[in-house]
């Protein structure tokens, strides 16, 4: 096996060669070598994973003659395209002056006659197919046998297919929110019909001329999947289909899949559209590759659920919701032109930072701003000045309840109460004023409450009919503000620190209700008690690294401090100490690791700085490896699998030392606790001693949530707790930690 | 699969017994000679036949099953015997009737058997066996040792390992089905040329280099090249083909094997 010639690297994949390789050679590449894939490519091309694509090569088209003779009816004007499974032609019916696309289905006995068991399914799958009559999806008009052939005469669609269309690179998300909801609208169609298209892909998503979009090919799959078997079409053993597009069970349970199958592949089209990338593997979600709304992301991640049952269940669904954003997005642009009005009364904004790393969410907060608050309570003052002074005698608690609520219910409420209150009841109306003669007051009390309806009318047309127009939208272009605003003043911030700011994603969310109910809370407390807006952001210095930002936020402006190495000790404080959950620690970082024998890379943790550190993938798989390049990179800890067990896994030469603790310790520990539990002797946990590591190993019966105190090399101490193993995977585990502060 | 060979006989069945007993003479471990299905069919009787299929899919796919105890701490002499002894039981005892026809894999069927062996009988099998005692299958664990040692990625957990080595294990058998059948067709120094170019980029091959080697055409070279490449898909995916129940599952072992890879 080893007479190789040394190769250091492969040539292909670039991995490094490992001393077992057979024949010196990459036994990836060997195996993926060997995975053929089927798809309508003709010839060799390279699919996932690096794999050859191979296709046996198609039986060749009928030449227009034969098929001209086959078909006196119609012109034949030529070859549109062929596939493995049959040709497309461009025809003419002259009768009815139309063109039409005639698919020959290259599927006939060597005698050059129909095979009945195949003609039977298709006529009965074709009369289905011919029952879908919808704008989105391509009519089928006729369907038959000629010369042995089986065919579908179809609509011509003059246009693009979709994979012609991303050749030229990915598309602007706009068009893609607008071509997703066509493609859902005939999925749902055709699933109501009980119909699956099974090889749902750009090639099948014609685009004409006029911007519509045509889904063709609906059950054709099926056809050749059902005849694969009977008669070695494809090899016997290929599944039908095209695999980068293709469900999880489609792969596995061919014949059991339903609608849902579609679902996954319009996830993967969608996917594709929005980055020109398959989401092969562990995936990026598209905002982490190309600069859109991360509310898309859910979305596409929703669809492409490995399990049928998590993704989303209707075709109409996935409409619902890209439809939404697509207004959103329409909004955004009309603020951007200046035609956007938006009423500033009623808006409310609750913002959302996330940090994505490698599709997972790292930390996740919420925020709020209610800017009709501080309207309000001016509009309030104001009243109350003027009541004042024009002697209409509104105190100022008066002044507040009527200012303060400018919701439609709450004025109405108050109007409604004025109205019927007699005058001489009406208690605002009681103090004494000098300009208010007994004679007049009947007049006083008619002005004051047409004054109040007018009030009411105004406040109630400008903050309730705006909002109603555009009930899923609030203020879409607040929301541009405060994003923008968010990603320059944190990008400002690094910058003197000198850092460099990529891939930070900033959304606000228009969601009223959840505002409002913010709102209330922050209320009671009073307005300056705002709580402070935790945020992890994805922040890359120079490498791969995730960083605490806390922030806070005042009717729109930021308040925010950094995390970084040279903040570290000395954090810049703008958030009122109340803001730290318990007097002694910094905020809770949560992150999910994984095992660093995980394939799809591992992570370490540095406690020092709160990074989130990547091992690079073309790192040396030795335990020698990972364990240099984290003291490289002064990490403290990976999470690792020790005979089948949970370990925790530290270079002896950054010290790290760990202390199970009680689990309730999490909450409120004293740091007497801490440095008891570091002092003594270590127990509940096996410590495996190597001379270059330490690894730290639960009980096999360990159950989280486990509690640990730590304490660096430095000398940073804190809590590390293990909410969760597994998870996302198998191999990973859910963990979170807060260091200790010095007391200011 | 129904594989067109360029230059052995297109029956895959035939050709994998030929290759065998051409494989035994030279001293190569034979790998996984029949199918796993065929062996399935016979586990009601114990045919001659079927023992004879079970042990020599034993020999062949005993690395990985070495490697996956040598990964749970054993010594290299309690790997031995262990293996051993698990393979003298497997062979004697019927251990296949509780196995899936429809889903079994030749694969996950030896780890679970092993585990179980280990879980129950190793303690008392190997203080009774070491040392003498029945029939041994002929391991040669300095081999294997060395191929253990070799491992770069000592630290996998041992299933993983395990199914590493299998992976290894089956494109080491592919390559020297290939070299044995180039070589027959006197075609060693060929395939020893051109074999690199199996995990080469299409595009980055140098079809002159290849043509002035091998003294031909660049054309021809193209050829050789294209062939050696579908030839070696073809053994692979049939030799993966015979650990499995059903042929059509290969496909998806494949993608297992390839996960199984990626470290």
């Amino acid at each position: 096996m080893n007479e190789n010639s040394p190769t250091p690297k492969c040539p292909r994949c670039g991995a490094p060669a490992t001393a077992d390789a057979p024949d010196g050679l990459c036994p990836r590449c060997l195996v993926a070598l060997s995975l053929a894939t089927q798809t309508d490519v003709i010839g060799e091309d390279v699919g996932a994973h690096g794999t050859e694509v191979v296709k046996p090569a198609p039986p060749p088209a009928p030449p227009l003659e034969e098929i001209a003779k086959l078909f006196p009816h119609l012109e034949i004007l030529g070859l549109l395209g062929q596939g493995g499974m049959g040709a497309v032609y461009k025809a003419r019916q002259p009768k009815l002056d139309r063109l039409v696309a005639l698919k020959v289905l290259l599927r006939r006995r060597d005698d050059g006659t129909a095979d009945p068991a195949f003609g039977e399914r298709f006529a009965r799958e074709a009369r289905a197919l011919a029952r879908l009559n919808h704008p989105a999806i391509v009519a089928v008009y006729e369907y038959g046998e000629a010369g042995g052939y089986p065919f579908l005469l179809m609509e011509y669609v003059d246009g693009l297919t979709l994979r012609q269309r991303l050749r030229r690179g990915k598309l602007p998300a706009e068009q893609a929110l607008a071509i997703v909801p066509k493609i859902c609208e005939a999925l749902q169609f055709a699933h109501q019909r009980g119909i699956v298209h099974r090889d749902v892909k750009p090639e099948n998503i014609l685009l004409d001329k006029d911007g519509q979009v045509k889904m063709a090919d609906f059950g054709i799959a099926k056809i050749l999947a059902s005849d694969a078997q009977d008669l070695s079409l494809t090899g016997g053993r290929d599944v039908v289909g095209t695999p980068h597009y293709m469900a999880p069970e489609q792969v596995e349970h061919p014949r059991q899949v339903d609608h849902r199958a579609d679902i996954y592949s319009l996830g993967v089209l969608f996917y594709e559209m929005l980055t020109g990338e398959l989401p092969l593997g562990k995936f990026a979600p598209p905002s982490k590759i190309v600069r859109v709304d991360v509310r898309l992301d859910e979305i596409v991640l929703h669809a492409l659920e490995k399990e049928p049952e998590r993704r989303y269940q209707h075709a109409s669904e996935v409409k619902t919701d890209v439809e939404g954003l697509a207004a959103a997005h329409r909004d955004r642009r009309g603020a951007a032109t200046g035609s956007g009005r938006r009423s500033r009364a009623g808006m409310g904004l609750s913002g959302v930072l996330v940090g994505t790393r490698n599709g997972l969410r790292a930390v996740h907060w919420v925020g709020v701003v209610r800017e009709w608050a501080l309207i309000s309570a001016l509009a309030a003052l104001g009243f109350f000045l003027v009541s004042q002074v024009s002697g209409l005698g509104f105190g100022f608690p008066e002044s507040c309840v009527l200012m303060l609520f400018p919701t439609t219910a709450g004025l109405g409420i108050w109007v409604l109460w004025a109205w019927l209150t007699p005058a001489d009841k009406l208690r605002l109306l009681d103090a004494p004023s000098p300009r208010a003669h007994a004679g007049s007051r009947r007049l006083v009390h008619a002005a004051a409450v047409a004054l109040l309806g007018i009030v009411v009318a105004l406040l109630a047309l400008s903050a309730y009919w705006p909002s109603r127009a555009k009930q899923p939208q609030v203020g879409a272009d607040a929301v541009v503000r405060v994003e923008d605003k968010l990603r320059e003043a944190i990008q400002q911030r690094l910058a003197e620190d000198g850092w460099r700011l990529e891939g930070l994603n900033v959304s606000v969310t228009p969601d009223l209700k959840r505002a409002e109910c913010r709102w209330r809370k922050i209320w009671r407390n009073g307005l300056r008690q705002e709580p402070p807006l935790h945020a992890a952001i994805h922040i890359e210095p120079e490498g791969d690294g995730l960083w605490l930002v806390r922030g806070q936020y005042e009717f729109e402006s930021l308040r925010f401090s950094v995390s970084t190495p040279a903040a570290l000790g000395a954090e810049r404080e703008d958030v009122p100490p109340s803001a730290t959950p318990a007097a002694s620690f910094g905020l809770v970082a949560e992150v999910t690791l994984n095992d660093m024998d995980d394939y799809r890379g591992g992570e370490a943790l540095d406690f020092d700085s709160g990074k989130l550190l990547d091992l690079p993938k073309d790192i040396e798989r030795t335990t020698n490896g990972p364990l240099q390049w984290i003291k490289d990179n002064s990490a403290d800890v990976l999470l690792d699998h020790v005979g089948g067990r949970w370990g925790l896994l530290t270079p002896a030469s950054n010290e790290l030392k760990l202390a199970l603790l009680p689990e309730e310790k999490w909450e409120m520990p004293t740091e007497r606790d801490l440095s008891q539990a570091l002092a003594a002797e270590p127990s509940g946990m096996e410590i495996k001693q190597h001379p270059s590591w330490t690894v730290y190993v639960l009980p096999t019966n360990a159950q989280p949530p486990l509690t640990f105190a730590f304490q660096t090399a430095t000398g940073t101490r804190g809590l590390l707790q293990i909410t969760r193993f597994g998870g996302e995977n198998p191999n990973c585990a859910r963990l979170r930690y807060k260091r200790t502060q010095a007391p200011r | 699969m129904s594989a067109t060979t360029p230059m052995t006989t297109s029956d895959p069945s035939t050709a994998n017994w030929n290759r065998d007993s051409a494989a035994e003479g030279s001293g190569l471990a034979g790998f996984l000679p029949t199918r796993w299905s065929v062996v399935l069919t016979a586990q009601d009787g114990n045919s001659p036949q079927s023992r004879e299929a079970l042990e020599t899919l034993c020999r062949a796919s005993w690395h990985p099953l070495y490697a996956y105890v040598r990964r749970l701490g054993h010594t290299p002499d309690d790997a031995k015997d262990l293996t051993q002894e698990f393979f003298r039981r497997l062979l004697e005892k019927d251990w296949l009737a509780g196995v899936d026809r429809q889903k079994g894999r030749f694969r996950t069927f030896l780890l679970v058997a092993l585990k179980r062996f280990l879980a129950n009988e190793w303690k008392r099998a190997a203080r009774r066996k070491r040392g003498g005692g029945a029939a041994h299958l002929p391991l040669d664990t300095a081999i294997a040792e060395r191929c253990y040692q070799a491992e770069p990625a000592q630290r996998l957990p041992a299933d993983r390992l395990y199914e590493r080595r299998w992976a290894l294990t089956l494109l080491e058998r592919t390559m020297d089905l290939l070299r044995d059948e180039y070589g027959r067709a006197g075609k060693a120094a060929e395939f020893q040329l051109l074999k690199r170019f199996l995990t080469a980029d299409k595009s980055a091959i140098a079809y002159a280099g290849i043509a002035r080697d091998l003294d031909t055409t660049e054309g021809a070279a193209r050829v050789a090249v294209h062939r050696l490449r579908r030839r070696f898909r073809e053994v692979f995916r049939e030799e993966t083909a015979q650990t499995m129940a059903a042929a059509e599952d290969v496909e998806d072992e494949l993608r297992h094997l390839l996960l199984a890879l990626a470290e």
